[in-house]
């Protein structure tokens, strides 16, 4: 944006508080941030989509199982070493919504008043630690967990997690699952994602363009809110049924490529780096 | 190739019965059951069908988007997530309770893969409540009967499974807890501040009771959440549904070929082996087709034969059984009288047999990448030469390119490969033109052409007289009806009466008619005199963007510019049209304009103010209007924000009778239609600027005049600006005074002699 410039009236001025602020409220507006893929050699870019998708899923239950301080740095490293491994560029963290700050420093605050040992002593004031490091501790399993399924998210293009869930998922046909079904209905819905984002994206600016000037009541808002997914939902089986009807003259039967990529020796090594971290988080809880 | 009898689901492999594991309705009715809700649906049985794969992958979607921009919108966020139990629920009380459970099974892999464990657990409850209270909707049990099950099948095992979670992990419960006590110990300090000191240590005991016996308290807890968020579902839901029911349309009957069409096993088609597709030739005799539940004919007495090798163009207004017309041809529908006579079965998508491609180009793309799109649905062997046949529709080294990045030209060109495939012997084209750029067009037709040359029989239906040019043959379609008897092309007949006249002052140049068939495009752009507000009054611009820039995802890897150093300026009561071909810009344009984006870079400025979207001085109306209609019924979507009366005059404007239109269900209504209501809902709050985003797309010719026409009345008469976007030049002229041509985020061609005023 241009700065406010010369000559121009001292209303624009005042208008520029409101402008920040409607600023903020347009931020997701321009595209809908989840973590998209970046592209790149690195090992994890190699690595078969099946492994991570098995560590990142051995990796975050062993954290949710012993959340110690221990397994939280076990996983921290973890991440940040394929972190760094992954060459990624910078800029790619996704914007984190700006309450959040707010929501963390003020669950912080709350769990600094409310003191636990150990204590510390400043000067004559005395300041339990306790409950603020539990609250810490608690946050950084979040983090980790988020963090982690991230990096699948840049190092793994969306196209390679079917057919591998298809291939992970193989051994259950033996007991009658209709994996190939399901691995099916999981790569149409990776494919229609963007589309579904796309349409979230509209209807969010639809309804700020026609937001009403006038305040509206808690009710009001309620049954705005029904309508506003009545409407994604009559809109999203319209969808479908476009997109049934192209299935149907492809035959009706969804397929999905076989998994073509090789295990690898990065492969073993990840996943024998997955299973020690977990041991390792099991013994030293 | 048996796979094509007359009993449909013998094409679905599959096991024939898969006992669902969760939710009391997996398995297949007892006789004797009342009728279920969508009691037309026979209760099926095995693998999904078409529509059932598509709802559960789309809503499953739905109810996943819900989960993430839950985290995303602050203190409601909880509720957004709360509202993804809506989509499951809608799901299962549409289709059978295996569709849903596949739905929530995708839509919980999806999460893990967008947000890790945590969303997983989120998508889950939402996914399996809503399966309990869809599932005892479609039933007709009571709502109790819903929180029922959804006990049995959603509380129970989240308790049970919480239970075991905190069993193993001792370290994850008191670190919970460990919160609870730091809120706790918070509320006793403020207590004890307050005076409330036996409250404060009932309260210590209270606490240290609940953490003792977490093997109690917390699967009740558990238990007692999902019960009650069951009821409430219950409560809420069950009159969303039933609105769902009514207005949505009922879940398509998947209607592989069966029926009464004729086989003919005639000399001509010496070889057919019985079930060997064999589309062409074929004939329909007195053909009448009536949707169930309708009471038009949307076909009627058409005879007409499709000989091997032709190219025949089917051309219409909208509404005029086109589409109805070539599923008949496809075998996709059964005609109600009449006879249709093939040599072979239809073979709809199989090798050999009828291939279809359709309007919306990404609503038929079915891969993520172009290559898993070319093979999709094909058996694992033979494989075809994918790249060969990406290289015959011109988008050679396409293979590795995500779909999801691919403009509409190209995505109905790699829809055609997907056909190609199948080596069909009839392709089917249902207006694969009408929703995409210029240049995109021209090469989906040459291709069609190029395919009709190589022994391919294409059926193309369009409402572009020039593209039926091309055909051997064209017929036209009126009301169900042909009109003009096939082969002969119609001598280019006054298809509609002309336009209204267009309220243009006194002096003006008539706009040109746009209805002649073969008429040519009006150049890129336009030469015609660009004088500021011609035969008006001129004014000072009121909209002045200036070095307007806009990069989505800025200072991210993925940072994509979509607008470069933009300057415009507009008058009031003028008309701009923006055009371009997919990804120039426009609709980024548009959003800058109605203050939906703020601008990356420059500035857009009305009477000197930032732009601002929902103050009523800019309407914006996007392509698909149905996400722009916020009431059930018109009239109330028109008068949210405003009053009755506003609304009626705003009906009145856009050309829509406020006595009939006004109590008409949205959903009802057609794309047309919805984007007149959504217009009129814009017009209430009496904007000086209007954007329309793509409005011609899907429309014919008499509503594209009507559009224009109020859009030439509105600039006239209430000295509104308006802006409209679009890619189809066709009739643009009626759209607006001056023509902007934007080329990669730029503006093409010469700087506008009318900027800076």
């Amino acid at each position: 944006m241009t700065p406010n410039g010369q000559g121009r009236p001292t209303g624009l001025l005042e208008t520029t508080g409101e402008d920040s602020r409607r600023r903020a409220r347009n931020l997701h507006l321009g595209e809908i941030h989840v973590v998209r893929f970046v592209p790149g050699t690195s090992p994890l870019h190699r690595m078969w989509a099946g492994t991570k998708l098995v560590a990142l899923g051995l990796l975050s239950i062993a954290l949710l199982l012993w959340p110690s301080w221990k397994s939280i740095g076990i996983m921290g490293a973890l991440v940040l070493i394929a972190f760094l491994a992954a060459r990624l560029p910078r800029g790619i963290s996704p914007r984190l919504p700006w309450w959040l700050g707010g929501v963390l420093a003020a669950g912080a605050v709350l769990a600094l008043v409310s003191g636990g040992q150990p204590d510390v002593h400043l000067g004559s004031l005395r300041v339990g630690l306790g409950g603020l490091g539990n609250f810490t501790r608690f946050s950084m399993v979040g983090v980790d967990v988020l963090a982690s399924a991230a990096l699948l998210g840049w190092t793994t293009p969306l196209a390679d997690l079917s057919p591998a869930l298809g291939r992970l998922l193989g051994p259950l046909r033996h007991l009658r699952v209709p994996v190939d079904e399901l691995v099916g209905a999981i790569a149409l819905s990776i494919r229609c994602l963007p589309l579904l984002l796309e349409e979230a994206r509209v209807l969010r600016a639809a309804r700020r363009a026609r937001r009403p000037a006038n305040p509206r009541s808690f009710r009001e808002l309620g049954d705005e809110s029904v309508e506003v997914v009545f409407g994604a939902l009559a809109n999203a089986i319209r969808r479908a049924r476009e997109i049934a009807e192209a299935i149907e003259a492809r035959g009706g039967v969804p397929t999905v490529a076989p998994e073509t990529h090789p295990f690898v020796g990065i492969d073993v090594l990840a996943l024998v780096i997955s299973a020690m971290a977990v041991s390792a988080m099991a013994v030293l809880r | 190739m048996g796979e094509v009898t007359a009993d449909g689901p013998s094409r679905y492999p599959g096991p024939a019965s898969f006992e669902v594991a969760v939710g009391t309705g997996g398995s297949v009715d007892p006789p004797g059951v009342p009728t279920a809700a969508c009691s037309v649906r026979r209760e099926l049985r095995g693998a999904l069908r078409p529509s059932e794969l598509a709802e559960a992958a789309v809503l499953g979607d739905l109810g996943l988007v819900l989960e993430v921009l839950g985290w995303f919108v602050p203190v409601v966020g909880a509720a957004f997530q709360g509202l993804a139990i809506v989509p499951f629920a809608a799901l299962a009380a549409r289709q059978r309770a295996r569709t849903a459970v596949v739905a929530m099974f995708a839509a919980s892999s999806v999460s893990f893969l967008v947000g890790g464990v945590g969303i997983v657990v989120q998508t889950v409850i939402a996914g399996s409540l809503g399966l309990a209270v869809g599932t005892a909707y479609r039933r007709r049990w009571n709502p109790a009967t819903a929180v029922l099950i959804a006990t049995v099948t959603t509380g129970i095992p989240v308790a049970v499974i919480s239970l075991v979670g905190e069993a193993l992990s001792p370290g994850l419960r008191r670190l919970a807890f460990a919160q609870v006590e730091i809120l706790w110990r918070d509320a006793r300090a403020g207590l004890k501040l307050g005076g409330a000191g036996s409250l404060a240590s009932s309260g210590d005991e209270t606490l240290r009771w609940v953490i003792n016996h977490w093997w109690l308290t917390v699967p009740l807890f558990e238990l007692l959440a999902i019960v009650l968020a069951a009821a409430l579902c219950a409560r809420y839901l069950w009159p969303l549904l039933a609105r769902l029911e009514h207005d949505s349309p009922a879940p398509a009957e998947d209607s592989p070929w069966s029926g009464p069409d004729v086989v003919v096993r005639s000399g001509a088609a010496a070889g057919v082996v019985a079930g060997d597709p064999a589309p062409v030739p074929v004939e329909l005799d007195q053909v009448s087709y009536q949707y169930p539940g309708s009471n038009a004919w949307a076909v009627a007495q058409v005879s007409l034969s499709v000989q091997p090798r032709s190219f025949l163009a089917v051309v219409g207004p909208n509404g005029s059984g086109k589409s109805t017309l070539v599923r008949l041809l496809a075998g996709r529908l059964s005609p109600t009288l009449g006879t249709v006579r093939r040599t072979g079965d239809p073979g709809l998508g199989l090798p050999g047999g009828t291939s279809m491609i359709f309007q919306r180009p990404e609503s038929q793309v079915l891969g993520v990448r172009a290559r898993d799109d070319v093979v999709w649905g094909l058996p694992p062997t033979p494989r075809p030469d994918v790249g060969a046949l990406l290289a015959r529709v011109g988008l050679a080294g396409f293979e590795e390119r995500e779909t999801a990045g691919l403009s509409g030209g190209e995505l109905q060109r790699l829809a055609i490969a997907a056909c190609l495939a199948r080596e069909p012997r009839l392709l089917i084209s249902d207006e694969a033109t009408a929703m995409i750029d210029g240049p995109g067009r021209a090469e989906v037709v040459a291709l069609l052409e190029s395919l009709a040359a190589a022994g391919i029989t294409v059926v193309h239906v369009t409402h572009r007289e020039a593209e039926a040019a091309k055909a051997d043959s064209a017929i036209l379609m009126l009301a169900g009806r042909v009109v003009s008897p096939p082969p002969l092309l119609p001598p280019p007949p006054p298809l509609l009466p002309p336009p209204p006249p267009l309220l243009l002052p006194p002096g003006a140049p008539t706009p040109r008619s746009g209805l002649r068939p073969g008429r040519e495009r009006p150049p890129a752009v336009d030469t015609r005199p660009t004088e500021p507000g011609w035969s008006r009054v001129p004014r000072r611009s009121f909209l002045r963007v200036r070095e307007l820039g806009y990069v989505y995802a800025n200072r991210t890897p993925w940072a994509r510019r979509a607008l470069e150093g933009i300057d415009l300026d507009l008058r009031r009561g003028e008309g701009l049209v923006v055009t371009g071909d997919n990804g120039s810009g426009k609709s980024t344009l548009a959003w800058s304009l109605a203050g939906l984006l703020v601008p990356t870079e420059g500035e857009v400025l009305l009477d000197g103010q930032p732009v601002v979207a929902g103050t009523g001085a800019v309407g914006i109306s996007f392509q698909h209007a149905r996400l722009q209609l916020i009431r059930p019924t018109v009239l109330s979507d028109v008068a949210y924000g405003a009053d009755k009366d506003r609304a009626t005059a705003a009906l009145r404007s856009v050309g829509l009778d406020p006595v009939t239109m006004g109590p008409r269900r949205v959903d009802e209504l057609s794309g047309g239609e919805q984007r007149r209501v959504a217009l009129a809902g814009l017009l209430v709050r009496d904007p000086v600027l209007l954007v329309l985003d793509e409005p011609y797309a899907g429309l014919d010719d008499e509503a594209r005049a009507g559009l224009a026409a109020v859009l030439a009345r509105l600039r006239d008469e209430r000295e509104m600006a308006t802006v409209v976007v679009s890619h189809d030049l066709d009739n643009a002229d009626l759209l607006g005074d001056r023509l902007v041509t934007l080329e990669a985020g730029r503006v093409a061609g010469e700087p506008s002699a009318w900027s800076g005023t």
